[in-house]
């Protein structure tokens, strides 16, 4: 078994909620999750997906229980230390999109190399990576759902983090969309390592899965992992392998 | 984040187009209201300061320049006799009356110096000769009060104190900062067309003596040795005598602080207009920025962003202001009205628009600081 890559044990986040004394969003969550997995977040709404991805991408901060991602302790951690976390470890997609709309597909890419260090003629590159290379010039608006969503990958992937946090990233999306945006992230694990931690209520990603966790009340209700087998349709785009400017050997796998 | 503020702004030409029209008419304000409180202020000490006299002599307590009283002619020996006085004029003003070819009546200051003198103000001439004052009857006024007397032409006859004047020729730029022309003339006119008394009804009287001193005499010791040996007049030095007459009309009117309240006034309002919008734009983008922090933005990225928006409609508005500003100054000269709008105000407009965009900036910036990273899953 390699190294763990998001380790949590009894990870709980608390929001107070004035006279009534406060909801236990996540609690109890005990967790490990390994380089190169795609690993998909399932439950109901109120579950405490969405906050348990949160604390795991350095987003909110823990209110109890140990948390480490790429090797970094997150529980107790100042905003400052967060925010060099996420720069320098974390990818994030959204289901929205969330692309910022004065800026080109290609400009929008390079944001996310220019906060990572890297140089910014390498959008190109990742945009070649989800085939979209030549709407590098296009503005947000000018793209379809799926497009734009391979942007936010394109975007999520710049400077090659290890660990992709997916939040709904096919809830807009038809389903040929979906099941190309979740080829893409899972070619993405097998090929560099990568860790992709995907939050859906969409039963069809399952398909896509290494494990699958279901969520209820904020604690983890069931694991289960999956002998998986890729549907045909939902190959990925052809693209040219990715070379990284950065080998840390951080995704290392036994 | 470079450039992003830029990109932002063209997408939003409209929101661009509204803060811009806050920066400029801040800036039009300011300039305009600075620029023709200048021109006055400069109006107001004009003959003072464009004098070549060290020390002016006037009774004690004179508040500014227009409004000085007579004190006794013979007072020149004395002053002449005083160690370190090299050269004593006497200069006169006094406000009169003036007949207008309708049949009503002009105020007028009657501005009396020596033309074979060096101390007074020099005359810019743009019609006639300073020689020509040397005639019998003659005045000089200024062309930009033509309108105000009649439009008298080089050669015209005139009432003045009713005594027959000639306009003989025309300064330019030399106004007074009172509603009242001067009137130029020599100084034995100035007891016909002014109000002093002449020496057949009693003791002549004089209104300033403009002293030069010696070569190597301190200006300070002179004017301290003439109001010491001198009794009952005040020696100012000329720079003294200039801020007296200015923070007169500044300060104890309260007409500076009118001026600097309109112009504090437009710097307000164009601010909060800035704010406004550069804010209307932040909230509307607030995705965006919870998307840029939780990639891991620093606070210092995302005010730069926001503080980039601030002064590139700061440098439009500016330019575009001072422009506009340059032109009212240039209507207003052609209707009478002096706007200063010299290089010190521009870089001080500049300076201000500047600082006005970054506070407008700070609201949005106070706004961000408030933002959760955790925001962009609930977007």
């Amino acid at each position: 078994m390699s190294q763990a890559v998001i380790e949590t044990h009894q990870l709980g986040k608390r929001y107070e909620a004035g006279a009534q004394g406060g909801l236990w969003a996540v609690r109890g969550v005990t967790l490990n999750v390994y380089a190169g997995d795609v690993t998909v977040l399932m439950g109901p709404s109120g579950s405490g997906k969405t906050t348990l991805l949160s604390m795991i991408g350095g987003l909110l901060d823990p209110s109890q229980g140990y948390l480490s991602v790429c090797g970094v302790t997150l529980d107790g951690c100042g905003e400052p230390e967060r925010q060099r976390f996420r720069r320098k470890h974390i990818g994030f997609i959204f289901q929205n999109y969330n692309l910022l709309q004065a800026l080109t597909a290609r400009e929008n890419v390079a944001i996310g190399l220019r906060l990572r260090g890297y140089d910014e003629s390498e959008a190109d590159g990742c945009l070649d990576l989800v085939g979209l290379a030549r709407k590098a010039g296009a503005m947000p608006h000018e793209l379809s759902g799926g497009q734009r969503q391979r942007v936010a990958i394109a975007r999520a992937l710049a400077g090659a983090p290890p660990v992709l946090l997916a939040d709904e990233p096919t809830a807009a999306l038809d389903a040929e969309q979906g099941r190309l945006i979740m080829g893409l992230l899972r070619k993405r694990a097998k090929e560099t390592g990568t860790t992709v931690l995907v939050v859906t209520h969409d039963p069809r990603v399952r398909d896509f899965a290494d494990r699958v966790i279901e969520m209820e009340d904020g604690r983890l209700h069931r694991i289960v992992r999956r002998l998986r087998r890729v549907p045909r349709s939902a190959a990925a785009p052809r693209v040219r392998p990715h070379r990284h400017p950065r080998k840390e050997g951080r995704h290392v796998s036994p | 984040m470079k450039g992003i503020g830029w990109k932002n702004l063209k997408r939003d030409k409209t929101r661009m187009l509204v803060a811009v029209l806050g920066v400029v008419f801040a800036v039009v304000l300011v300039t305009t209201e600075v620029g023709m409180l200048l021109g006055l202020v400069r109006n107001a000490s004009l003959l003072i300061d464009r004098s070549r006299a060290d020390i002016w002599v006037s009774t004690v307590d004179v508040k500014t320049f227009d409004f000085a009283t007579p004190f006794a002619q013979r007072k020149k020996y004395l002053i002449q006799s005083v160690p370190g006085v090299e050269r004593v004029e006497e200069f006169n003003v006094s406000y009169s009356i003036w007949k207008l070819p309708t049949g009503g009546n002009a105020n007028i200051q009657v501005v009396a110096f020596d033309p074979w003198g060096e101390l007074a103000a020099p005359l810019s001439m743009t019609e006639g000769s300073l020689d020509d004052l040397h005639n019998q009857d003659a005045i000089i006024i200024d062309d930009g009060e033509r309108a105000k007397l009649g439009n008298p032409a080089v050669g015209s006859y005139v009432e003045v104190m009713q005594h027959r004047a000639k306009v003989v020729g025309f300064t330019h730029d030399m106004r007074s900062f009172t509603t009242t022309p001067y009137v130029f003339t020599t100084l034995s006119r100035s007891e016909t067309y002014g109000w002093l008394t002449n020496g057949n009804s009693g003791p002549s009287n004089s209104i300033y003596f403009l002293v030069k001193v010696a070569p190597g005499a301190n200006v300070d010791e002179v004017r301290r040795a003439i109001q010491g040996s001198v009794p009952d007049v005040e020696a100012h030095s000329r720079e003294s005598f200039s801020w007296r007459t200015r923070s007169y009309w500044l300060f104890e009117t309260g007409m500076g602080l009118g001026f600097l309240a309109a112009a504090f006034l437009g710097l307000m309002v164009g601010g909060v207009i800035v704010s406004q919008t550069l804010y209307a734009m932040t909230i509307e983008r607030l995705p965006e920025f919870g998307v840029l922090k939780a990639m891991g933005a620093s606070m210092f990225d995302l005010a730069r962003i926001v503080l980039e928006q601030g002064l590139i409609c700061g440098l439009v508005g500016l330019v575009l202001g001072l422009a506009i500003s340059l032109g009212i100054g240039q209507a207003a000269a052609s209707a009478g009205t002096t706007v200063l709008i010299p290089q010190p105000l521009v870089l001080a407009v500049a300076a201000l628009t500047f600082l006005l965009c970054s506070a407008a900036a700070l609201v949005s910036i106070v706004r961000l600081r408030k933002i959760e990273p955790a925001m962009v899953f609930r977007t």
